[in-house]
């Protein structure tokens, strides 16, 4: 029941002040020694990191293989290894020109590391079975306008000229009955366009397929894949495909990319974006705070000098333990850059404060290692203790992230406790400065203890009622930067029904696939069960019935291959002008057929190229035939008449069939995501797919820390009293951190900043800050009483937290969204733990006398 | 060895007709040449009679009213089906007597036979041409089906134009805007206008 500042050192790290005291002496004057052993332990830590340490920045590689979810994507992906780790270009074309578009890109791609470029729905099988994927009335109707634009058709087939063309029209004036008025009117119109325009610069080809067909095929959405040869080429196909797409001229559809590499590619070179100029910004915001705080050039040089040498060495260290850096724990070098630099920064100022008083250097450096040193050793070893409580949680990302981390702040101490003191040779003497912690901050928190706590109380009851609000964004896609065309193909995409958001199940047989698909598409949350079978069109026979009527009323006489020969001048301008003649002679022509006398009238007065205007008008005549002839020749569709490469999507190699489970809602939106995981899972426990590995992924990243940080609560829930034999100290030295925790947490449940994959790895830097700067303080009232924001340890707990304020704020402005978010949620972390260490913590130490 | 040979000479054998589908349409061009010789002496009922008989002879005229009424032909009952077969009957013989009842040296020239190449069922083309001294021929390419042992014409193609296409077009105007009874009325007096032009073609032949 005493004071704190009045308290006996006799709790454990009390007497290890000692210890910590006699290493920071023999480290300041062995300093040569220690400089020699730091040089030699940092040339072995480079030779570590560059045969050792390689980033692998696959997602999926953070989740443990073992989870069922996790196993049942990697029997999918070893099931169809096309469909996955693909470059995909997507562009709106028609077929023609897709298949001109493929071919092209085939030329430019003929070296790049590519096993195959891939693109099913192009394949010449849809050409001629292409009618039986239309509905039978929309098939039906295609028949009827066929059968209305035959008799034109057919006649100028029998002579494809410009002449036969007219002798066509002047029939068509006989016998005005022959066909419906309005085709008449629409044919006539385009080619009064076309003739008028076959002298002009800008042409307009006679559209057949339009005019025969009643719609022309507009241009759709073009997938085309391209699959890596393997793992290692990856990078280089991508830069390939980019830029065979770059060399694409004006007349090509704009064509871009999407695909897992490409969106990898996106959303790394995102992160990167900026990352050298925020880097170097950081480092001299950094430097210049350091040089504030410590208000010498060589003291942060110093600070600065160990941070590095610390950081190369928990890499090193990280390269021996684990070999690898995921997405997550690479994230270690910010955990190591913000908790360290407040070791160094506690023991330079403290040696500082002992040098203004008038220590020599030496025995300054001994004080102050016993003075922080024992606060240093308890900081140190709670946080590791935290962060190595990570270790055995199943989200392997954060279990690395924890043993790195936590060697890291041992080493962190390590180098706090002997370098620092050997690079102290060289701090030069020190100057007062006049920053201080204004007295009102020193003594108001405390002498207002109860307005202080009420309003502490206040603030953690309206966090606590805003809590349940905090949501978890399951959906990595939201994290990506929103400017790629990757994040903008799957924005347009995730609304339809070719949303990249599926299910996918694996079934061993036909016969399974098909119940399997049957009972899964009567899901609500499922609008479509696809297979094999559903490719395949429905009611072939009546299907097959209209197209064999079809071609004998319509196809039967047109020729497949049609030639257009040389135009023949004197012929075709003697029909032109008899046509023309015609038109004139009428009493009231309709306006298409006097535009179109107008035209030829003028097109005649001032002849262009004969062969212009024939490629004008009959130009599209042959490929119409072609393609109308290659449809009527539909035969059944079995799966076996499949194109291979589309059968290839639906049965692996094996001979399993693959499930894919299209979302009756769109996806993008959270709720929507989960129940359909949820229910998914439910109906078909091996069901894997995007929505799927999302849910899960999140769930196992939510248990994972949650795990974590309740194994580091119990952690140094028995460190502290048991470092610091004192519940009571424990409870403040912790309170920072556990007040700090929930108002952030309420803070960003009610300006809505959801925790996702990205900034939840901000959570165990706040822990060891909040921690860090709970100890530090409780340490300086236990041991020099007064204000714990008096003297040094108050300035470098707000040097050490402004520090790594400045180092991380900037990512707030990251391009990419989940950077960012992790920079907001630091920042908003970082403040509202300072705020808890400053305000809270000195209201609840004890009155003094 | 031997057995499938023959297997295949039979499959190869089996669809085909006894005679060759040309014959079918030269039956056909030979009643329209006769017509066509019997200028206005020829009565219209004699012409109606020479001619009906070659449709009956050379065509599928249900096939082609199928064919031609498409998913229409299934909204008929029994009955109306029964008098939309005769009524285009009847319709394609008024027709042929209207257009072939002159003669002026015309004659038709069969110019090839050969599969079609966009049906599943065996049907073949025949290929003609009417020649005339003092005009461009005319083509004739006919569609045809087996049917015991010969070949009945389901389409004929005159100068590259569908006349089941024409037919198509024409009806399901009628039957869209109107409705298949009133198909069968507007069919009938076309048949009687058509009828009425021949008579008086015989008639104005006979006076003049």
């Amino acid at each position: 029941m005493q004071a704190s500042a009045r308290r006996p050192a006799t709790a454990p790290v009390d007497r290890w002040a000692t210890a910590t005291a006699a290493l920071v002496r023999a480290s300041f004057d062995g300093a040569g020694t220690v400089l020699a052993a730091y040089a030699l332990l940092l040339t072995l830590a480079v030779a570590a990191i560059a045969t050792h340490l390689r980033v692998d920045a696959d997602p999926a590689a953070l989740m443990a293989d073992e989870l069922p979810w996790r196993r049942a994507a990697l029997e999918h992906e070893r099931a169809f290894p096309d469909l996955h780790r693909q470059i995909v270009a997507v562009f709106d074309a028609d077929t023609e020109d897709a298949r001109r578009l493929l071919a092209e890109l085939h030329g430019w791609l003929a070296d790049a590391p590519l096993r195959a470029i891939v693109a099913p729905q192009l394949d010449s099988f849809f050409e001629r079975h292409g009618l039986l994927y239309l509905d039978l009335p929309q098939l039906e109707a295609l028949a009827a306008d066929l059968d209305a634009a035959q008799p034109l058709l057919g006649r100028i087939a029998r002579d494809p000229t410009v002449a036969g063309l007219c002798r066509t029209l002047l029939a068509l004036l006989d016998h005005a009955d022959a066909l419906p008025p309005e085709r008449v009117e629409r044919f006539v119109d385009a080619m009064a366009r076309s003739v008028a325009s076959a002298a002009g610069e800008r042409q307009t080809a006679l559209e057949w397929t339009q005019l025969a067909m009643g719609t022309a095929e507009s241009p759709r959405r073009q997938f085309i894949s391209f699959l890596p040869r393997d793992r290692s080429s990856e990078d280089e196909a991508l830069r390939a495909v980019r830029a065979a797409v770059a060399q694409l001229g004006a007349q090509w559809p704009k064509v871009r990319l999407t695909g897992e590499i490409t969106e990898w590619d996106d959303e790394l070179s995102a992160a990167a974006d900026g990352a050298l100029l925020s880097a170097a910004l950081s480092l001299a915001l950094v430097t210049l705070l350091l040089r504030v705080g410590l208000h010498s050039w060589r003291l942060a040089a110093i600070a600065l000098a160990a941070l590095v040498c610390g950081l190369m060495l928990t890499a090193a260290a990280a390269a021996l333990a684990v070999g690898r850096l995921n997405l997550i724990s690479i994230a270690f070098a910010a955990l190591y850059i913000g908790l360290a630099i407040d070791f160094s920064v506690h023991l330079l100022l403290r040696w500082r404060e002992l040098r203004l008083s008038g220590a020599d250097a030496r025995d300054a450096a001994a004080a102050a290692g016993r003075d922080v040193g024992g606060a240093l050793l308890l900081c140190a070893l709670t946080t590791a203790a935290g962060f190595y409580a990570f270790v055995p949680t199943a989200f392997r990302g954060v279990s690395e992230l924890g043993l790195i981390s936590g060697t890291g702040i041992l080493i962190g101490l390590l180098t706090s406790l002997t370098l620092l003191p050997a690079l102290l040779r060289c701090a030069g003497p020190m100057q007062a400065d006049a920053l201080q912690m204004p007295a009102v901050l020193l003594d108001w928190p405390h002498r207002r203890r109860a307005a202080v706590l009420a309003a502490a109380a206040a603030c953690a009851a309206a966090a606590a009622l805003a809590l349940p609000l905090l949501r978890f964004d399951y959906n990595p896609m939201h994290l990506r930067p929103p400017d790629t065309d990757s994040q903008r193909i799957y924005e347009e995409l995730v609304h339809g029904a070719d949303t990249p958001l599926t299910a996918v199940v694996l079934a061993a047989d036909a016969a399974a696939t098909q119940e399997q698909a049957e009972r899964l598409g009567q899901l609500p949350v499922v609008r479509e069960a696809r297979w094999l079978g559903s490719l395949l069109p429905q009611d072939q026979d009546a299907k097959l019935e209209v197209i064999a009527d079809l071609a004998l009323s319509a196809g039967a006489a047109l020729p497949a291959a049609l030639k257009l020969g040389a135009a023949d001048v004197s012929r075709d301008r003697a029909a032109l002008q008899a046509l023309a003649e015609r038109i004139g002679a009428m009493d009231a022509p309709p306006p298409a057929w006097q535009r179109l006398g107008e035209a030829i009238d003028r097109w005649l007065a001032a002849p262009g190229d004969a062969n212009v205007l024939r490629d004008q008008l009959l130009g599209g005549l042959p490929g119409l035939l072609a393609r109308l002839h290659a449809s009527l020749q539909a035969q059944p569709v079995t799966a076996d008449a499949l194109p291979a490469d589309l059968r290839a999507q639906w049965r692996s190699a094996d001979g399993r069939y693959r499930i894919e489970l299209v979302p009756a809602q769109n996806l993008d939106d959270d709720e929507a995501l989960r129940r359909f995981a949820d229910t998914v899972a439910a109906a078909a426990p091996d069901a894997s797919g995007a929505p799927l590995e999302y849910v899960a992924g999140a769930r196992t990243v939510q248990r994972a820390f949650a795990q974590a940080f309740i194994a580091a609560a119990v952690a140094i829930a028995v460190l502290l009293p048991l470092l610091l034999r004192s519940f009571a100290d424990s409870l403040r030295a912790a309170a920072p951190l556990a007040l700090g925790a929930l108002l952030t947490a309420g803070l960003c449940a009610a300006i809505d900043l959801p925790l996702n994959f990205a900034n939840i790895i901000a959570l165990p830097l706040l822990l060891g800050a909040g921690l860090d700067n709970g100890v530090h303080l409780i340490w300086r009232a236990r041991h020099a009483g007064g204000s714990p924001l008096a003297g040094s340890t108050g300035r470098a707990v707000l040097v050490a937290v402004l520090t790594t304020l400045s180092s991380f704020a900037s990512l707030a402005f990251s391009p990419h969204r989940g950077m960012a978010s992790l920079g907001l949620m630091l920042t908003l972390g970082l403040s509202i733990m300072l705020a808890c260490s400053f305000l809270v913590l000195p209201a609840l130490l004890k009155p003094r006398p | 060895m031997r057995l499938p040979i023959c297997l295949c000479l039979l499959l190869f054998m089996m669809p085909a007709a006894a005679e060759p589908a040309s014959a079918s349409v030269e039956r056909l061009h030979a009643a329209l040449l006769e017509s066509m010789r019997g200028g206005v002496q020829m009565s219209c009922a004699q012409r109606l009679q020479l001619l009906d008989a070659a449709v009956g002879d050379s065509f599928d005229v249900a096939g082609l009213a199928r064919l031609v009424l498409r998913r229409h032909w299934a909204s008929l009952d029994r009955r109306q089906q029964a008098t939309f077969v005769e009524l285009l009957r009847r319709n394609i013989g008024l027709n042929y007597a209207q257009h072939f009842a002159r003669h002026a040296g015309e004659r038709f020239e069969t110019t090839g036979e050969t599969a079609v190449e966009t049906a599943a069922d065996g049907q073949r083309r025949v290929s003609a041409r009417l020649l005339a001294a003092d005009a461009e021929p005319v083509s004739f390419d006919y569609v045809l089906t087996p049917s015991g042992d010969s070949w009945r014409i389901v389409n004929v193609f005159a100068d590259g134009v569908s006349d089941v296409a024409l037919r198509r077009s024409q009806y399901d105007s009628v039957v869209g805007r109107q409705g298949v009874a009133a198909l069968l009325e507007q069919a009938a007096a076309q048949n009687e206008d058509l009828l009425r032009r021949c008579n008086q073609a015989s008639r104005t032949g006979e006076s003049g």
